[in-house]
């Protein structure tokens, strides 16, 4: 299965191209069954890979672009009275897809941006009473753009750790792009084949929580939390959700790795996309000095003492 | 005389003690912070030992004697396992949240080992005992059963940085013969918000928009519900007022208001009185109020400006600077017994 | 109050229950069920039964009540177990009024110093084992109170370990610190005296023989004399009033001014003699055990005129002096006209019979030594028998057990004798004392209260006093074989005490049993409660040879040293801690060697990473060990240990070991 995944990774950095690592991380978070945030300026791909990760793995996709005139109607869904039954028909939104892409999620208001984080949250959403359940495998890829212009509403603090993590693109490197230049010019870029199909992928997932972790990774994770708690330099402590998501972050990431157990550094892979979110108190932009899951890892040893 | 014999001695001691143990955020006891000597209860026994010692040569008893040598050697190793077991101790400072001028500020105590071994456990066994110099003690917590941090409150008095007193930790472990000690400054400024005193909105100060105070209910939540209008072709069907359809009305489209970005500004000149204190506190209140409200507002402090936003950064920011005004330019930090 | 803070006072509480319990004989009934009661009160608080503690006017009522209660009865128990009864009952209001700490630590203080008393009364080794344990439960208490939340078997655990410290440092600072001498004369406890009384009325010796308690222990230097030859002299009875015989108030006006002038008799002596140390039990008197002759240069010993060593302070514990007995000098250096004045008064009443036939007696026998001759062979001559069950002999003991009873126990025939003599105008007196004793392979013996004798001795001008043994002439196996076959006939031995072990000789293991534990006794007697100033002394001499003031201040210092490395040895684990996990030990010893080359792993590195990042740095033989190494540690550390993964422990020692050698100066 490990062969598979590596030809998905491989598959879908034709697409977007030199940022394997990044391509990494995205698979981990849906294995771990988390959703993802990915935060850049736009016109660096995040449609793109968003849409190669869902053909890649043969999921459903939708769309929906997000702007400040956005209901949550609009994404959930309505029920439209019907003149000729007479009764009303609940009209599924684009949310009822195995994978949605946000774009841009923060230009829509906070109640239309609730509305979505309810239903990742929940995996169901209620309209008028009735209950409807999400599809299963369910993803939100929101993406988000790091610049506080006007008209745009941040998510709010509290909100954000439910996404699992949260990445950066940033720009290409020159071979890279040149290579993208190049195919450009070549041929159209078409949608990558699909390598896992659904039923694979939750079989996949299935086993990530069965990745051995010994309580030397486990007292690792929790010096790094318990670091975050005391010092002064992070306002926002690490919370024991943030210390649960770091740990099966590491696991999927771990099983990428093609290990069944987790060692530090699949940790430190994960750490600055499962926590730096969530360490930061408002989104101001980061830059890597002044990085603050950086920071934490320099702080606390590897090894027990 | 007394008092100031008292209060000199106060100071010689302070002094001493900020050479001895300077101020840090994190402590770990050794030699030189870890005070050490018999508790009353340490000095009794010892009296006893002696008791017995004179009894059992009096007696011709070597089996008293024998007791008040053991009881000594028990004296002694006490001693060391008193020490040992309290030098264990590590502390450090958390992080303090700003409080406001004459509310308790609570200081969060770190203990154990936090970096280097993953001992959740403190090593140091026995009560241990927390209370702020030459006060009272505050908090007694047991190393079998507590939960980091350890919090100890402080009074506060005046708005601006505050440096906290010495705390003071003490274990009588193992038997209580010995009292360890140690009295830890620890390196934080403490931000202390004004005491805030309520009062109105002053109305001329809303000098941007035409609008008053009044309205600024209507200001907030830009995506509320506000009217209907008749549906045009063309319009979201995701707007249409269904329930409306359904009682057979025709087809209307919901209409949400707007976001209204009307910023209000507290300037301090409006509230100045005789008492600069007075019409800071009340500052503190509204700024505090509109937060509430997620009003738009900025602060005028002099010639300090902090441009209108929302959101709880915002707050902070205003909340701090108007902590540290002072008319003059610099504030400084202070000691506040 | 909480009830966590409750363990440590039911601790106490309890403890001093059963402090009580082993102080049961110096104890008053009384003041033991306030104890009681004070107890069951501590269990219902803590068993919630009961919330309140008793009022404190209540407390103070009985407190008051208490002490007029015991201000009476402690006029006739003395100062010493007033004392006691005293601090065992301000024991138990102070545990009925427990509401501070103060006052919890108080009680602990008081039931240490109990236990302190509590070896006034009770010295033997079963007991010593009692208080430690009870010192434990104390300590164990204390450590409830400071740590209230404490596992019982940790605190158990700590305390132990605790008193394990402690324990070979008391017994250096025992050995070392100065044995000096009594500083004051301390009350003596009036209640229990024990053995030979100042008076005898003969078959008062009777209720001594009912006792197998022990008396004393001799050890001699060199073999153990015949039994017959001992005759432990304890004190000399000059003054007969037809019925009982006592301390003759002369002699004792005698004594006290010699005391007091600090005069001690001091004849010249010379012979054949014997070395020996006893050990006594204490028996809350002066007078000491020894053979004649005796000389002791024990401290706070004095002689007599009549022969007899005394301890010029009460025994009230286990006392240890060294004897040297010459046992062939006649006991004639005293100055004849005090003895004989003495020894010769007789009481006008009583005795009509013996007081003729004496009379007639003498008048055909003037020579004395004919007329002793003739005495003896009337007691030999009748059917005179030895018993432990004498009759009564009220109105004129003498003439009723010459001439009526003829059957009696030593201090009958000695007391009938020794009247005879002073009748016939010889001088005569009575000795009390111990005769005999249960002889050990290890020369000590073990005299027993059943033991106890009485004698005579007669002065004779020319050669001075002379011991004379009726008994002897009546049952001769007393004197040779001891009481228990002088009365074999009627089974009259430690009839009293069915349970009593040497009652039990007869059966093998039991008096093997009884033996060996005589045997730990006599260890614990001489090493322990006889540790003296002269034991100290041999015991410095032993290890320093000759005793100059440098070489005990070398010891002096040298055993301060011992202490404080005693101490740091038991703090070790402050600068040697404990190595919990030996695989990132050994790999942690590994980087050590790499960073001796500036080769630091980052904190922040896992141990992957690290060894990549250097991997191009080291030579390739380097990297591949290295390689090992951390792949040995990362399968140990991270990985699920089972049967393809098994713990490779001892490879990883070899790998490290190995690279530690081969990598020490260069690693490229």
């Amino acid at each position: 299965m490990q062969t598979q995944l590596e030809q998905a990774i491989e598959a879908i950095s034709q697409v977007v191209l030199g940022k394997k690592h990044q391509i990494k991380l995205a698979l981990t978070c849906l294995l771990a069954k988390g959703h993802l945030l990915i935060e850049d300026l736009p016109g660096m791909g995040k449609t793109s890979l968003s849409q190669a990760i869902a053909s890649t793995i043969g999921l459903e996709f939708n769309r929906v672009q997000f702007t400040s005139d956005l209901m949550p109607a609009d994404i959930i869904g309505i029920s439209i009275f019907d003149n000729t039954s007479k009764e009303f028909a609940f009209h599924k939104g684009p949310l009822f897809s195995q994978m949605l892409l946000a774009d841009e999620i923060n230009r829509a208001s906070p109640k239309t941006q609730s509305a979505l984080l309810e239903a990742m949250e929940e995996h169901q959403v209620s309209v008028d009473g009735t209950t409807w359940p999400l599809p299963n495998p369910f993803f939100v890829i929101a993406t988000q753009n790091p610049l506080h212009q006007s008209g745009t509403y941040p998510l709010p603090e509290s909100q954000l750790d439910r996404f699992f993590m949260r990445i950066q693109l940033g720009y290409p490197d020159w071979q890279s792009e040149r290579q993208m230049l190049m195919e450009l010019t070549s041929h159209s870029t078409m949608p990558p084949k699909t390598i896992i199909d659904t039923t694979q992928f939750l079989d996949i997932q299935s086993q990530i929580p069965k990745i051995n972790t010994s309580a030397a990774v486990i007292d690792y994770i929790l010096r790094l939390v318990t670091f975050s708690r005391e010092s002064e330099e992070f306002p926002n402590p690490l919370s024991p959700r943030a210390s649960k998501a770091i740990l099966l972050a590491a696991k999927a990431w771990a099983f990428l790795s093609s290990r069944d157990y987790v060692i530090p550094e699949d940790v430190q892979a994960v750490l600055p996309s499962v926590a730096e979110h969530r360490l930061r108190s408002s989104f101001s932009s980061a830059n890597a000095a002044d990085n603050l899951s950086n920071k934490l890892m320099e702080s606390v040893d590897t090894l027990a003492a | 005389m007394m008092l100031k014999l008292g209060s000199w001695w106060n100071r010689r001691l302070e002094r001493w003690l900020n050479n001895r143990i300077p101020d840090d955020r994190r402590f770990q006891m050794n030699m030189s912070n870890v005070f050490i000597f018999p508790s009353k209860f340490g000095i009794a026994f010892c009296l006893l030992c002696g008791l017995l010692f004179i009894l059992g040569t009096n007696y011709r008893n070597n089996l008293m004697l024998l007791l008040a040598y053991f009881l000594l050697a028990i004296f002694l190793v006490t001693l060391l396992n008193s020490y040992a077991n309290f030098a264990r101790l590590k502390v450090q400072l958390g992080k303090v949240k700003p409080a406001y001028a004459g509310s308790e500020c609570a200081l969060p105590l770190w203990l154990g080992e936090n970096d280097k071994k993953a001992i959740a456990a403190l090593n140091c066994h026995g009560r241990l005992h927390f209370r702020l110099w030459q006060q009272p003690v505050q908090r007694s917590i047991e190393s079998e059963q507590y939960s980091n941090p350890v919090v100890i409150l402080v009074e506060t008095r005046r708005r601006g940085y505050f440096i906290p007193p010495r705390i003071t930790i003490e274990s009588y472990y193992p038997i209580g013969l010995f009292r360890c000690w140690t009295h830890l400054r620890f390196k934080a400024q403490i931000l202390v918000y004004p005491n805030p005193i309520p009062c109105d909105l002053r109305t001329e100060s809303l000098t941007t928009t035409d609008e008053d105070g009044a309205q600024l209910s209507t200001s907030i939540g830009n995506t509320d519900f506000d009217s209907l209008k008749p549906y045009t072709p063309g319009e979201s069907l995701n707007r249409v007022a269904w329930k409306l359809v359904a009682k057979g009305q025709e087809m209307m489209t919901k209409q949400f208001a707007d976001a209204n970005h009307a910023a209000i500004w507290l300037d301090l000149k409006n509230y100045l009185t005789d008492d600069l204190e007075l019409a800071i506190s009340q500052l503190t209140w509204l700024a505090i109020d509109l937060s509430q409200r997620q009003a738009c507002f900025g602060l005028r402090l002099g010639q300090t400006e902090v441009t209108p936003d929302t959101g709880n950064s915002h707050l902070e920011t205003c909340l701090e600077k108007l902590s540290l005004y002072s008319p003059n330019g610099q504030a400084k930090a202070e000691y506040q017994p | 109050m909480k009830r966590t803070a409750n363990t440590a006072h039911l601790i106490l509480s309890i403890n001093l229950l059963l402090l009580t319990l082993t102080l049961f004989e110096p104890i008053m009934f009384w003041v033991s069920i306030l104890v009681l009661v004070s107890v069951l009160i501590r269990i219902a608080l803590f068993l919630e039964w009961h919330k309140h503690l008793p009022k404190t006017s209540t407390i103070n009522l009985l407190a008051l009540l208490s002490a007029l209660v015991l201000a009476y009865t402690g006029w006739h128990l003395g100062l010493l177990l007033s004392m006691v009864n005293l601090l065992v009952m301000s024991g138990a209001l102070k545990l009925m009024m427990m509401r501070k700490v103060r006052d919890f630590l108080i009680l602990a203080l008081v039931q240490i110093f109990i236990i302190g008393c509590g070896f006034i009364f009770n010295q033997g080794i079963f007991y010593a084992l009692i208080y430690v344990s009870q010192l434990f439960i104390i300590l164990l208490s204390l450590s409830f109170h400071v740590s209230p939340s404490g596992a019982i078997h940790k605190q158990s655990k700590r305390i132990g370990l605790l008193m394990l410290q402690a324990f070979p440092i008391a017994v250096l600072l025992f050995l070392v610190l100065p044995q000096i001498g009594p500083l004051w004369k301390m009350p003596g406890n009036n209640g229990a005296k024990t053995g030979i009384s100042d008076t005898i009325t003969p078959g008062d010796f009777a209720q001594l023989s009912m006792s197998d308690d022990l008396v004393f222990r001799a050890a001699f230097e060199s073999d153990i004399p015949d039994k017959q030859a001992l005759y432990w002299r304890t004190l000399v009875y000059e003054a007969f009033d037809g019925k009982s015989w006592s301390v003759s108030r002369h002699r004792a006006r005698e004594k006290e001014r010699m005391e007091a002038g600090n005069y001690n008799y001091s004849p010249g002596l010379y012979g054949a003699s014997l070395q020996y140390d006893v050990i006594m039990e204490p028996s809350h008197q002066n007078w000491l055990y020894t053979l004649d002759i005796p000389r002791s240069d024990t401290e706070q010993t004095w002689f007599s005129h009549d022969y007899q060593l005394q301890s010029r302070i009460l025994v009230t514990s286990k006392f240890k002096y060294s004897v040297r007995s010459f046992t062939e000098m006649p006991l004639n250096f005293t100055p004849y006209y005090t003895d004989t004045n003495i020894n010769l008064m007789l009481p006008q009443r009583y005795n009509p019979e013996t007081q003729s036939w004496v009379a007639a007696l003498r008048a055909r026998y003037p020579d004395d030594q004919a007329f002793i001759e003739v005495v003896e062979a009337f007691f030999v001559r009748e059917k005179f028998s030895y018993t432990l069950k004498p009759r009564a002999m009220l109105l004129n003991p003498v003439d009723e057990f010459l001439f009526q009873y003829q059957a009696g126990f030593c201090s009958h025939y000695a007391s009938a004798y020794a009247y005879i003599m002073r009748l016939a105008g010889i001088p005569a007196r009575l000795v009390g004392g111990y005769q005999g004793g249960e002889a050990r392979e290890n020369n000590y013996i073990s005299v027993y209260q059943y033991d106890a004798h009485a004698w005579v001795e007669i002065y004779l001008p020319d050669r001075g006093w002379i011991r004379k043994d009726p008994t002897a002439l009546v049952s001769p196996e007393r004197i040779s074989l001891g009481l228990e076959s002088a009365v074999a006939h009627e089974n009259s031995f430690l009839e009293d005490s069915p349970m009593s072990l040497a009652k039990l000789k007869s059966i093998a293991i039991f008096n093997r049993l009884r033996l060996l534990m005589a045997d730990v006794d006599f260890f614990w007697s001489s090493w322990v409660l006889g540790f003296d100033q002269q034991r100290q002394f041999t015991l410095f001499k032993m290890l320093a040879g000759k005793l100059t003031t440098g070489r005990v201040v070398a010891i002096s210092l040298a055993t301060l040293t011992l202490i404080c490395a005693l101490l740091l040895l038991f703090n070790y684990r402050v600068w040697l801690p404990k190595i919990e996990n030996r695989h990132l030990h050994l790999y942690n010893q590994a980087l050590k060697t790499l960073s001796r080359h500036g080769l630091n792993r980052l904190p922040q590195e896992g141990p992957d990473s690290f060894q990549s990042r250097i991997h191009g740095r080291i030579s390739e033989q380097c990297a591949e060990d290295f390689r090992h190494i951390t792949k040995l540690f990362i399968f140990h550390e991270y990985a699920p240990s089972s049967e393809t993964n098994p713990d490779r422990l001892p490879e990883l020692k070899i790998a490290v070991n190995s690279f530690k050698r081969r990598y020490r100066f260069s690693i490229k």
